[in-house]
């Protein structure tokens, strides 16, 4: 729970951008052409004010892709790409299931869900230590919005720096952080403490939207019975068949997944190095696959982001593709999203509910509906409305 | 000599090999086009201050190609060369297997847990490496050879498809001068087969040497690495046919990898992370992640 709350009027809080703009790199939602991104902006009033979200989760400003992790001459040694730190950013805008998201991507690339703090990526934890989160709570979410069945959203306990409510007149400001502390110490002047009329206003603000969702809302990330039919493995290979028969296999649900971290790491010439692969041979066997060059020359070893639902991800050389089908692959994404054992390892679910995996599936195989299939599988499908007498 | 079980890395450095000198290289097994034979190599890399536990592995390099899991196959804790044996399967592996003496490979590691001879002291060790298989084992029973006295029997079964592909043959009679007990297999016969006598041998899989081990179930711990298919199957058998204990069947599972320190999600099996949960998996275990996902 947020320590100390305060209230801003919309003008002060623009000061307060505006100044943090001119410091830092300030990103937040844009519109370009009918959608919305997180980009930087120069002025707070470049900022777009009516969205839901963006499609596109903040994570690409954390997993960059491609990303260079380690450059090497050859013949020769390795060179690290040197000391070049990441930016100071200030998120404006973003959503809690994107800070919800964040905070699951920050936990597993520490090695804090594994295990294993000794082996933190160093490149996302850099970026993510200069970033400063002023997220926005979400007063009229999407149709395709879960945010509500799975704790991530509307307005969140921890993970930001500030949490940001408009009310009628003005915005209510949660501090969440000792970096949220030190802005609030910095902007005092632009600030007022919280009034009684102000804090009822924002939990009657929230309570609408959780009233809301669960008034109007047919989606639902997890059921009781879909967890217990994944996680028990009681699902039948049909199950996974038939899903596997829906998926047309384009990454797009990893690729916009808030929670999503799974990547993939080549090496490759560097852009611009003159240095070609050998005759015959220039196309990798398979997609992504490695491509012997055998020549001298700059090279650079490359992070992308990977989806398990895509061929070849966990195909290995020798002939052994332990998911070779795409069912089979569903299962592990769905698995990882939704079963006991990985809440048990990570602590909540893969899933924070933001719904794009929903918006972007071509199949119809967003999480509500694999979530809904699983519980149909268990209880059975609900019975068609009985006829109406007499008709 | 005591070895951190978790590699401690500098953050900035997890992803960057470090650059190591390859000592000898001995082929293990010529490349064969008639029986579909890929060439095998063992590579002896100068492994300056790395330190390891049989049963790890190491991220290992091609440069300018790329990077791919490999086992150590030479004890830790020694002083002495670092020993992969890689089989020419692909770009990556192609590439390293054609490496010379005197080139620079990149490595990153070591990797995973490993197998704990500790918990398995005064009790007989049945090794089983079905082909390339034997590679990670070789660095565990040689582990155990170093402290032959705390175990009973030491039995060593390798099979592969055609007698031309058993590995280590040169180091046999080393092994059974120290008390290796070794028998052989081979999927088919070739001329000279029938008219060698030593060590042991038989054609048909790995798992007929089974009942010639002489296996002792209430005091053997097996070790075994091989395809899939004679995980699946020699596991189930040792335990169900020869009644060793589920949790002292012990084997080494591969998945591809990118990065070996449990993020970029390649080898996850159900719930675990391959490179830092294992390699090193019990049948039992395995058999418990098996009623989600196959795991072998």
């Amino acid at each position: 729970m947020s320590d100390a709350r305060y209230w801003a009027s919309a003008a002060a809080l623009e000061g307060i951008l505006d100044r943090l703009a001119a410091e830092r790199t300030l990103i937040g939602p844009v519109r370009r052409g009918g959608d919305v991104y997180f980009r930087p902006v120069q002025r707070a009033a470049d900022l777009c004010r009516d969205y839901v979200n963006a499609l596109e989760p903040p994570k690409r400003w954390f997993l960059p892709t491609p990303e260079r992790l380690a450059r090497y001459r050859l013949p020769g040694g390795v060179s690290v790409p040197g000391g070049d730190t990441p930016r100071e950013l200030v998120f404006f805008g973003i959503r809690s299931c994107d800070v919800a998201g964040l905070a699951q991507l920050t936990r597993f690339f520490s090695g804090e869900t594994v295990g294993r703090p000794d082996v933190a990526d160093g490149p996302f934890m850099a970026r993510r230590e200069r970033t400063t989160i002023l997220s926005v709570v979400c007063q009229d979410p999407a149709e395709t919005c879960m945010c509500v069945c799975c704790k991530g959203g509307p307005a969140l306990d921890a993970g930001y720096d500030w949490q940001l409510t408009a009310l009628t007149s003005g915005w209510l400001i949660e501090v969440g952080s000792a970096k949220g502390r030190e802005l609030t110490t910095r902007f005092a002047s632009s600030l007022a403490p919280a009034g009684e009329r102000q804090l009822a206003e924002q939990a009657g603000r929230i309570a609408g939207v959780v009233e809301s969702f669960h008034r109007h809302s047919t989606r639902r990330v997890q059921s009781m019975a879909a967890g217990r039919m994944v996680s028990q493995g009681r699902l039948p290979e049909a199950f996974w068949s038939a899903l596997g028969e829906r998926c047309v296999e384009c990454g797009g649900c990893a690729f916009v997944c808030p929670t999503c971290n799974c990547f993939n790491v080549v090496d490759a010439p560097e852009a611009g190095s003159g240095v070609l692969p050998p005759a015959g041979g220039p196309e990798p066997a398979v997609p992504g696959g490695p491509v012997a060059t055998g020549a001298e020359g700059t090279f650079e070893r490359i992070r992308l982001r990977d989806s398990c639902q895509l061929a070849g991800f966990v195909r290995q050389y020798g002939g052994s593709y332990p998911r070779a089908t795409c069912g089979e692959r569903c299962r592990t994404r769905f698995f990882h999203k939704l079963s006991w054992q990985f809440v048990a390892r990570v602590g909540t679910l893969g899933c924070t509910g933001c719904g794009r995996c929903v918006q972007v599936c071509l199949g119809g195989i967003g999480i509500d509906a694999v979530s809904q299939r699983m519980t149909d599988a268990l209880v059975g499908a609900p019975a068609a409305a009985p006829a109406a007498k007499g008709a | 000599m005591a070895v951190a079980t978790h590699p401690v890395h500098d953050a900035s450095d997890l992803y960057v090999p470090r650059p190591v000198r390859i000592l000898r290289v001995r082929e293990e097994v010529a490349a064969d086009v008639a029986t579909g034979t890929k060439r095998v190599v063992t590579l002896d890399l100068d492994r300056g201050d790395l330190d390891y536990l049989p049963g790890q592995f190491l991220q290992v390099t091609a440069f300018g190609a790329g990077e791919v899991p490999i086992s150590i196959s030479s004890p830790g804790g020694l002083p002495g060369a670092l020993s992969l044996t890689i089989r020419d399967n692909g770009v990556i592996s192609g590439m390293l297997v054609a490496s010379k003496a005197g080139d620079t490979i990149g490595v990153r590691g070591p990797f995973g847990n490993h197998f704990d001879l500790d918990a398995h002291r005064g009790r007989d060790l049945l090794f089983v490496g079905g082909g390339i298989g034997l590679a990670p084992l070789r660095g565990v029973y040689w582990q155990a050879l170093l402290r032959r006295g705390d175990f009973g029997r030491i039995v060593l079964l390798h099979g592969s498809r055609c007698p031309g592909e058993l590995l280590y043959s040169w180091q046999w009679t080393d092994y059974e001068r120290q008390g290796v007990e070794i028998l052989v297999s081979a999927d088919r016969a070739d001329d000279c087969w029938a008219h060698e006598e030593h060590p042991k041998r038989c054609v048909g899989l790995i798992t007929k040497l089974f009942d010639e081990a002489r296996i002792a179930p209430g005091r053997t711990s097996a070790f075994l690495c091989g395809p899939p298919i004679m995980i699946e199957n020699g596991g189930r058998e040792l335990v169900q046919r020869f009644g060793l204990a589920p949790e002292r069947v012990l084997t080494t599972c591969e998945r591809h990898m990118k990065c070996g320190v449990g993020k970029c999600g390649h080898c996850v099996v159900v719930d675990r992370y391959v490179c830092i949960d294992g390699p090193v998996f019990s049948y039992e275990e395995l058999a418990a992640l098996g009623a989600i996902e196959p795991a072998w």
